[in-house]
């Protein structure tokens, strides 16, 4: 992958829900590209990758506190397990659900 | 016409025309039913009921291109809700509209009556063939099988298509390898899809249970009545008690690897992209795994997540026609309801050529999803009619009932 940041060209991203704190890359990102999120009323806003990201996979919007909710669509998809800064890559690795469980820590219902 | 019998290829031209003409009609061409919803195939169904005649029925199936086998590995020793439930499937497999003619194959006549006992009414032809009235002689019950399922064919190619309206479809929705974009381009398009059908006066059923998970409250607030709203709740909290008592964490069961690798991280993430795919209509009952409905409306079914099992209840309810979603792919299909696939991954549909049959990436790229909604009414009103999937074509499809409990 082109690792060249001030030439990378800007991908896009998908956010569904204003309220949002993840948006889906439409392409797979490289660690510092401008990533250029659209798709909720006609709102754009940009953010710097920080990581190599899967094509699809979610990167966060804002930084997101250890424990908090996650919000894609309008509504919580699990709680973060570790502190994720805006442009980081959400994944398995820091957000898990907060449903169905046994035997951890994040038992309890939102 | 317009069911065409080439068209395992597409030429554009030609189906620009055809499309133009169905646009217009809103209908398709189905076989009438002396009762219920018309039918988009018209099969023979070879129905084995107990497990000791499977390899026989297999047999006469093979030997009958084009006949339909379905079939349970059971039969003795089956009991409560485990006998009920395998009972329901099998009999509303055989009312399906899509079945013409029925031919029983059963190792006695007891379990041979007791299915017989719910097709009471039924105005299709219904042949039965049982070992004790072949000395328990597979070879002879091959024999009389192919004799009479010939027969059966032979009457029902007879039958012709005739215009039905767009409102006699009871569609089945499922998501099999669901990634990323299952949630955003191809469900909330089947979501659609649903809307307007229903709108109609059509039907359409959605399963997995567990997948609901997180949006039982979302699902909840669109039953007719509080008691379907708790019956929705009460589903969810079922399975996911299932998985709690059996010491299984989601987390890696479902989403799945493969969903994983995709993209999607949680069960929640996963079952938001899935109950897309019913709509925002109001929600009229919750169905018990394979429970027959003649009624129009959304109906979700507690059942199973895994495809083979969750189409086949679906079939059994009486559903003529799948939506399958899939984001990485999935070549599974029902055997008696068309399946048409369909990817909002453009990567996969390109994969997977010979396997998706409608591909809706472009939604993701921006494009209007009504003119994907336009664009899939009108495959659904070409299956419909008799334009072959590609599931159909390879031969991917099979019908599985799904476990109840413990036997004897």
């Amino acid at each position: 992958m082109n690792n060249t940041h001030s030439l990378a060209p800007s991908i896009s991203a998908l956010m569904l829900k204003a309220q949002d704190d993840v948006a889906n890359l439409l392409q797979a990102s490289c660690t510092a590209q401008e990533v250029i999120v659209t798709g909720c009323n006609d709102v754009a806003l940009a953010l710097r990758c920080l990581e190599d990201i899967p094509r699809f996979h979610k990167i966060a919007l804002r930084d997101i506190d250890i424990g908090a909710a996650v919000v894609r669509d309008g509504y919580p998809i699990g709680r973060a397990t570790h502190y994720i800064k805006a442009g980081n890559w959400v994944h398995i690795h820091n957000l898990q659900s907060s449903r169905a469980q046994s035997g951890n820590s994040l038992k309890e219902r939102t | 016409m317009i069911f065409d019998e080439t068209s395992g290829k597409r030429s554009e031209e030609r189906l620009d025309k055809r499309l133009y003409l169905v646009t217009v009609k809103n209908e398709f061409m189905g076989y009438q039913r002396q009762s219920g919803r018309p039918g988009i195939r018209n099969y023979l169904l070879i129905l084995n009921v107990t497990g000791l005649t499977e390899p026989t029925a297999r047999r006469i199936s093979a030997n009958l291109p084009g006949s339909i086998m379905a079939s349970t590995p059971y039969g003795m020793g089956m009991i409560g809700d485990d006998a009920q439930k395998t009972e329901a499937t099998l009999s509303g497999l055989a009312l399906n509209p899509n079945v013409g003619a029925v031919l029983i194959l059963s190792a006695d006549r007891s379990r041979c009556d007791l299915i017989m006992s719910h097709l009471q009414g039924c105005k299709k032809p219904i042949k039965t063939i049982v070992f004790d009235q072949v000395g328990h002689d597979s070879l002879r019950m091959s024999d009389e099988g192919m004799r009479q399922g010939a027969v059966l064919m032979r009457d029902i190619s007879r039958q012709q298509r005739t215009p039905q309206p767009l409102s006699a479809l009871f569609l089945g929705f499922e998501c099999g390898l669901s990634d990323p974009t299952s949630g955003i381009a191809a469900n909330p398009l089947l979501g659609a899809i649903a809307d307007s059908l229903v709108k109609t006066g059509g039907a359409m059923v959605m399963g997995e249970s567990l997948e609901w998970l997180g949006l039982e409250e979302v699902l909840a607030a669109r039953a007719v009545n509080p008691q379907v709203a708790q019956n929705i709740r009460d589903a969810v909290l079922h399975r996911e008690a299932c998985a709690k008592k059996s010491g299984i964490n989601l987390l890696g069961i479902n989403p799945n690897r493969a969903n994983i690798r995709a993209g999607l991280s949680t069960i929640e993430e996963k079952a938001g992209g899935s109950v897309a795919k019913s709509g925002s209509s109001p929600i009229s009952a919750v169905l018990e795994y394979g429970q027959r409905t003649d009624q129009p409306g959304v109906f979700l079914m507690d059942a199973p997540s895994y495809t083979p099992e969750s189409l086949t209840g679906f079939v059994a309810a009486g559903a003529q026609l799948m939506l399958f979603t899939t984001g990485v792919g999935n070549s599974y299909v029902s055997a008696m309801a068309p399946t048409i696939k369909i990817s909002g991954n453009d990567l996969t549909a390109k994969h997977l050529p010979q396997q998706i049959d409608f591909d809706c990436s472009a939604i993701m790229f921006g494009r209007d999803p009504n003119d994907e909604i336009q664009r899939l009414l009108n495959t659904i009103i070409e299956v419909a009619s008799g334009a072959q999937t590609f599931g159909e074509i390879l031969g991917e499809g099979s019908e599985v009932i799904s476990r109840f409990g413990p036997s004897l």
